[in-house]
């Protein structure tokens, strides 16, 4: 299970953390900092906005803990509620700075730049080209592949269902595989087959 | 069989193939390898499907600076929660709250914010990068080695911005009397008037260069109003000095405004350029000992906090050597 239940030492340090002990905090935010923002940028790759919602995130933990309880999983947690203030800020920024927003700055049109780049490096070019998908799709993935969850966990995160998420792991691939297909030889595919059988 | 025609996608997006690469355990791994010795003619596929679904990662970190800098105003924002509910927390936007931590940093840090009958202005230090948002909720994100200047109290007239170097601008649309109050930026001779836009000016060595994110801009040389360019997405307008024609083209201006992301992204630029780029934004002296490298080409990117990596970039995927004598990085 990927998303394991809290361990004994996060529990203790949780209930330091609900009893006012600061250091606490600290162990959460030196612990799931970067795990946050690997998974804040799947939600919306502008760094900035991540930095704010890790910040919010834990000054909020921090100001309820009196009505908190132990979760069940803290990194679930963090990252189900870091998830709902990207998104609450995406919906300001996008209601305040007229049409605009900062996702299309982000690396969505760096596609053919990084293509002469790390020609050595499949893992990178695909960590390049999973960051060009839409937000959704980057989200999807990041979550089944690299957080592991099962489909009925990730519908839990994003509330969306089995068929829709599929379907967007489909397309993911699918654009990957085209901006991958000259990249990844295939020669290195099929070297790595025999050890399979 | 369910699996005898399936695509890449097809595997990737199946939840028992997932749980082979992601999770194996006895049952999906006898029937998989099964699987594949059933279809011999299905390798190359299932190959694919295998290679690409072990091999996703995301390898972001904070850097250590952004680290401490998050811990700093998590503590503030717990140790101040009556100034947090205030000035820092939701109860503002998210831009502007960005902004008042940058506003915090500006007094520790070298960038100076001069009020002087309300003209503000505000520089950045050579490897710096500043965020300022402006009372009509307009941010600019101000590169190295640069300065804005801007006086507020004219804003409900018109907005007026002086930029030297180089900053990138998302400007909020403003209203006074049911009219558009205009947003003009000042570079050399050039004037940029806007609406609501997002676009990055870059301002250095007597050279201006316009890149236009989104919206639409009017690129005015007041030396000669008749040279008169209008911006569409995707299209940057240069000139090369005082006087000189205007120069439109299309762009990635993605690349133009990668700094603001902290990445420098260049392309197909010369040595020459990238030497002067360093000197621009770090204050690094770049000398070109072998002249034949001068005026060769090179793409790449670099985290624009750690300018060192480009020189070992650059070590590694050219033919060159670079040596570093005193504090000027030498290309041999």
């Amino acid at each position: 299970m990927p998303l394991c239940s809290t361990n004994a030492d996060e529990t203790k340090h949780w209930h330091k953390l609900l009893n006012g002990d600061q250091q606490a905090l600290a162990f959460f935010y030196e612990r799931y900092a970067d795990y946050l923002l690997k998974y804040g940028l799947s939600v919306t790759y502008n760094r900035d906005m991540v930095q704010d919602a890790v910040q919010e995130l834990f000054i909020n933990i921090w100001n309820r803990r009196q009505n908190l309880s132990v979760p069940d999983s803290v990194k679930y947690y963090l990252m189900v509620s870091l998830r709902r203030i990207i998104l609450k800020d995406l919906l300001h920024a996008r209601q305040s700075t007229d049409v605009f927003s900062e996702e299309a700055l982000s690396f969505a049109s760096h596609e053919s730049l990084f293509a002469d780049e790390y020609k050595e490096d499949v893992h990178l070019k695909l960590q390049h080209a999973v960051r060009l998908l839409p937000a959704r799709q980057q989200e999807i993935i990041f979550l089944r592949f690299f957080q592991k969850l099962s489909y009925e966990q990730i519908t839990t995160v994003t509330g969306l269902d089995y068929q829709i998420l599929r379907n967007t792991i489909y397309r993911a691939i699918k654009t990957l595989r085209h901006s991958l297909s000259e990249k990844i030889a295939l020669t290195s595919v099929l070297s790595i087959f025999p050890l399979l059988i | 069989m369910k699996y005898r025609h399936f695509t890449v996608e097809d595997f990737l997006a199946d939840n028992f193939f997932q749980q082979w690469i992601l999770a194996p355990d006895e049952q999906n791994d006898s029937f998989w390898k099964h699987w594949i010795q059933q279809n011999p003619d299905r390798h190359q596929v299932i190959a694919q499907a295998i290679e690409l679904a072990g091999s996703f990662e995301f390898t972001e970190k904070w850097s250590d600076q952004e680290r401490s800098a998050i811990w700093a105003n998590i503590e503030n924002g717990v140790n101040h929660p009556r100034v947090a509910k205030h000035s820092l927390l939701r109860s503002l936007h998210w831009k502007s709250w960005l902004s008042a931590a940058s506003l915090l940093l500006v007094l520790s840090t070298i960038a100076v914010i001069i009020k002087q009958n309300d003209l503000h202005q505000i520089a950045t230090s050579f490897g710096q990068i500043k965020k300022i948002t402006l009372s009509d909720g307009s941010l600019i994100t101000l590169n190295a080695n640069s300065r804005l200047s801007y006086a507020e109290n004219s804003f409900d007239q018109k907005r007026e911005i002086w930029v030297e170097g180089e900053a990138f601008f998302e400007v909020s649309k403003k209203m006074v009397d049911g009219k558009k109050v205009p947003f003009i930026v000042h570079a050399n001779d050039l004037s940029i008037q806007v609406l609501g836009t997002a676009f990055n000016v870059a301002n250095r060595r007597g050279a201006v260069n316009v890149a236009l994110a989104h919206g639409a801009v009017k690129v005015v040389d007041t030396y000669n109003k008749a040279n008169t360019v209008v911006l569409k997405p995707g299209e940057s307008v240069s000139q090369s000095g005082a006087k000189n024609p205007l120069y439109k083209q299309k762009v990635d201006v993605a690349q133009y405004a990668s700094w603001k992301n902290k990445v420098i992204i260049f392309r197909r630029k010369s040595l020459k350029e990238l030497s002067e780029m360093m000197k621009d934004l770090y204050d690094i002296e770049v000398i070109i000992d072998n002249t034949a490298l001068q005026d060769q080409r090179f793409t790449g990117s670099f985290p624009s906090d750690s300018s060192q990596i480009l020189f070992d970039k650059l070590k590694k995927m050219y033919p060159l050597q670079v040596v570093k004598i005193g504090t000027g990085y030498h290309i041999r």
